[in-house]
């Protein structure tokens, strides 16, 4: 294989291919000469048949099936302690079918094991443009067909591309508007109808009405009441009946507390309530007023009780527990000395009562009787010396002194307190003040429900102006259905499949498949145009019977997949970036009817197709019998070639044993070369 | 449908004319050769008779074709084609049709078809010795897309506004301009084979949904001035 990079127009051959360290191929360079039209591939499982056509795969897309390998799965497990590090696979490919060395090219794929584990086009070098676009697993489920994975061949169970996303790219963005069209802009248009319609207000109009004429008469009532305290105000009310007529009052009354209203009747009542309010706290604290004058300023009082309650506090801050701490020096009985007094008499007195003759003053008295006891307290105070009493007295004045004077001012004070609050109370209460506090109270009473009565209505008067406006935006979403209506069909002929690419492979596949002539009922098949559930475009198969291929036995789903695979293969040869068709193990699930049919399909596309859709195929089988039957249907007639590749060997150490044969081609059948003659001449006496 | 055997393959004698080889029960009517197989028009001459005679004496028929083929170096598949529309009994007929999946029986030595009417039996030669897959081009699958595009971008709304609608005709028009700009968008990029971008296919059109809720909540309002 040349040294030389060169990339050609598109593959229709390849020549040789050569795997280092792929799967089962292990060591360097296992070249395989696959020069034909059709490459018959045989040997017994586990010989590296499937790895053969996988490798082939994966060079000519640049994917394989990760569900089955990763890339790192790819590579040669070691036959000895020597890890593998990379496996490559390269591809002499030529654009003609019979090319010389001037028209061939190489392609190839190098994988290091510690390179991105995605594979795809970008990693095989040389390999042709595709004008399928999108990803490789398209391109390799349209020409590789492998017999333990046949599901991935239809749409709805591959997970790329489809034929649908080749032909119509445009489909998808549409798909995804009418989609959003069909669903989540539907509802949301509904919902903002339903919003719209909702609007009116909850309490039926008359309702209302009715509540509003009674919260109103209710507080006309009171309000005469306060008209007759307040000159100013206008003293009739009206009835509530007339909204009309309410709402001139109310501007009267705003007007004669000098408020000036708007056009907005909206806040009306609430406007009328804060002045209502605020016309009756005048009036309360003015006949507040008059009754201070006969006691005072009130505002002086509550000053002045404000300020003796300071001082008080200051006090009983300064001293903490000062009564308990003066108890502790006065007597029980307030008629008996306290504690200074006690000394006062001693200081006063010791010095007379030293001078006392107690024996002659009491005679020898028993310390028992009355006499005797107070002999013994005299004799006591004799002994004191009146400067000591002089210095206790001293001290328990220092201590007592600021705390008596603190009791005395809290005396003082607490006097000076109560006649304040005596004033006070006296000021606060007359009875023209508590008949204007009933008052306020009932209207604040009254006003707060007119007030929200009023408003409900204000709603009602609301909502009703703008029923033309909603029923404009009504018409308007109306309209925006209508047009979301036509986008749908619009959409829908846009993303409607082309009848014709549908009626055109579903006739492909039908005649690839006629060639069976399978079990009644399953052919033809019929392609349906559905989309699943990632949104993809797909053909969903379905036999005549109308059964899909999940209900396929193994023989008939594999001929649908072949009949799929080649009819979307042939269909898009104008953008296929090869001409290759792989079949790996395909007739296994074949009976000899069927095996000998699908042969001749085989030689259709290898020998018998002209231009770009001629293909060169590879097919492998294990079976042995099959593979000889095989091959003496396939043989090919002068001018075409076929090679055989038998895997007769595989060792941990090498790999797989390959041996390439040609494969002698038959007479030419088609010019008359004498051997056309000589053939009918010989039938001619055929007897049987 | 052209239902015309290809002549080019039909096989004749050293006079030119078609081969035709009678004997015990069937006669073949016809043989085609070329590179892909060996086709054989066949018809039952005999039906009155035992099954597996007729069925044996078919047999020998097809390996006798297969055999000098073989003998004259032209290796095919030997396929036989028959018809059984004039057979008439209905059992006979059923009992043929089973023959082409007999695999004990024809080893894969040959295919046998069984076709009910003359007009299949052509259809069936002619499509073993041809298989003709129309070529076609793209353009040919886009053209009903195509069509359907140039005629549905124009403004989707058509004819003059009704009266209730009239006030908030120009909100109309506004909301369908924009729509048919997202439109016309997303076709020029899909045209010019862009990327394919859905977050922002339905950001533009929650964009444009968000307007038509404004909107009607202006209306609704009376706020919208048109």
């Amino acid at each position: 294989m040349g040294d030389e990079s060169r990339t050609i127009g598109s593959i229709n051959r390849v020549r040789s291919i050569s795997f280092s360290n792929f799967r089962g191929f292990k060591s360097k360079n296992h070249k395989v000469n696959t020069n034909a039209d059709l490459v018959l591939i045989s040997g017994p499982n586990g010989y590296g048949k499937s790895s053969f056509l996988e490798g082939l795969l994966l060079v000519l897309t640049g994917w394989h099936d990760e569900s089955r390998n990763t890339t790192k799965d790819l590579i040669a497990l070691p036959a000895n302690e020597n890890g593998v590090e990379s496996f490559k696979i390269e591809a002499e490919v030529s654009d003609k079918t019979n090319a010389d060395k001037n028209s061939t090219g190489n392609i190839s794929i190098d994988w290091l094991k510690d390179e991105p584990t995605k594979l795809d086009r970008s990693k095989v070098k040389g390999l042709p443009e595709s004008l399928i676009g999108g990803d490789c697993e398209l391109e390799a489920r349209l020409c590789g067909f492998f017999q333990d994975r046949v599901d991935i061949l239809f749409d709805q169970a591959g997970k790329g591309y489809t034929l649908r996303d080749v032909f119509d790219p445009l489909a998808k963005w549409i798909k995804n508007v009418q989609n959003y069209f069909k669903q989540e802009f539907s509802q949301n248009l509904n919902a903002k109808k339903t919003k719209i319609k909702e609007k009116q207000p909850e309490e039926d109009l008359q309702t209302v009405s009715d509540k509003l004429k009674r919260e109103w008469n209710g507080f006309a009532e009171i309000y005469r009441e306060l008209a007759t305290k307040k000159d100013s105000f206008p003293k009739t009310p009206p009835d509530g009946t007339e909204e009309r007529n309410i709402a001139v009052f109310a501007r009267q009354v705003l007007e004669s507390a000098g408020i000036l209203t708007g056009t907005n009747d909206y806040n009306l009542i609430k406007k009328l309530k804060q002045t209502i309010i605020k016309e009756l706290n005048d009036l309360i604290y003015k006949a507040r007023l008059k009754v201070s004058g006969t006691t005072g300023d009130l505002q002086e009082i509550e000053k002045n009780l404000k300020e003796i309650k300071k001082q008080i506090n200051e006090i009983k801050g300064k001293y903490p527990d000062l009564s308990n701490k003066l108890s502790l020096f006065k007597a029980e009985d307030p008629d008996d000395p306290d504690m200074a007094a006690v000394f006062r008499v001693l200081l006063r007195n010791a010095e007379s009562w030293s001078q006392i003759d107690t024996a002659g003053f009491f005679g020898d008295k028993s310390e028992l009787s009355g006499d005797g006891r107070l002999k013994r307290v005299l004799e006591e105070f004799k002994a004191v010396l009146p400067d000591e009493a002089g210095k206790c007295l001293h001290a328990i004045d220092l201590f007592l002194g600021p705390l008596k004077k603190a009791e005395k001012e809290l005396i003082r004070h607490g006097k000076v307190k109560r006649e304040l609050e005596k004033k006070r109370s006296k000021a606060k209460s007359s009875d023209k003040i508590k008949e204007l506090e009933k008052l306020r109270k009932d209207i604040e009473l009254s006003i707060d429900p007119l007030q929200d009565a009023w408003q409900a209505k204000q709603d009602w008067n609301d909502w009703l102006s703008k029923q033309k406006h909603r029923e404009n935006a009504l018409s308007f979403l109306e309209e925006i259905e209508k047009l979301r209506k036509k986008f749908f069909v619009f959409a829908d002929n846009l993303t409607k499949p082309s009848e014709e690419m549908r009626k055109t492979l579903e006739k492909i596949a039908n005649l690839l498949i006629n060639q069976f002539s399978l079990v009644e009922g399953f052919s033809p098949l019929n392609f349906i145009q559905d989309s699943d559930k990632n949104d993809r475009y797909i053909y969903r198969i379905k036999t005549k019977d109308n059964r899909g291929t999940a209900h396929f036995s193994t023989g008939q789903r594999s001929q649908a997949a072949v009949a799929f695979l080649t009819a979307q293969n042939l269909m898009i040869s104008s953008k296929l970036s090869h001409r290759i068709i792989i079949l790996d193990d395909v007739t296994t699930s074949y009976d000899l009817s069927n095996l000998t049919r699908e042969a001749l399909l085989w030689r259709h596309m290898a020998y018998g197709m002209e231009g770009n859709q001629a293909r060169q195929v590879f097919i492998s089988s294990h079976h042995e019998d099959l593979t000889n039957h095989l091959l003496d249907l396939l043989v090919p007639p002068e001018g075409c070639s076929m090679r055989l590749l038998k895997f007769d060997g595989w060792s941990p150490e090498n790999g797989p044993e390959i041996n390439s044969y040609n494969v002698t081609p038959t007479r030419e059948a088609q010019k008359d070369t004498g051997v056309r003659s000589a053939f009918a001449e010989a039938l001619k006496e055929l007897k049987w | 449908m052209n239902n015309h055997l290809p002549q080019e393959f039909l096989l004749a004698d050293n006079d030119n004319k078609p081969v035709k080889i009678t004997g015990n029960y069937w006669k073949a009517e016809e043989i085609y050769l070329n590179n892909i197989c060996i086709a054989v028009k066949l018809k039952l001459t005999k039906i009155n008779d035992e099954l597996e005679n007729i069925k044996e004496a078919l047999y020998s028929l097809l390996m006798s074709i297969v055999q000098t083929s073989l003998d004259h170096d032209l290796l095919r598949p030997v396929a036989g084609v028959i018809s059984i529309d004039n057979l008439g009994d209905d059992s006979l007929q059923k009992d043929i049709k089973k023959w082409g999946s007999d695999q004990d029986w024809h080893r894969g030595a040959f295919i046998l078809f069984i076709e009910h009417d003359e007009d299949k039996v052509k259809e069936r030669i002619k499509g073993l010795m041809k298989l003709e897959v129309e070529h076609f081009q793209q353009e040919e699958f886009e053209s009903d897309t195509t069509q359907t595009r140039q005629n549905s971008i124009p403004l989707l709304f058509s004819g003059a506004p009704g009266n209730n609608i009239a006030e908030f005709w120009k909100a109309l028009e506004a909301i369908e301009r924009k729509l048919d700009i997202i439109i016309r968008t997303h076709v020029q990029e899909s045209d010019k084979h862009l990327p394919y971008d859905p977050i922002k296919t339905k950001n533009s059109i929650k964009d444009w949904e968000s307007e038509i809720i404004s909107m009607s909540d202006k209306i609704a309002e009376g706020e919208y001035s048109g």
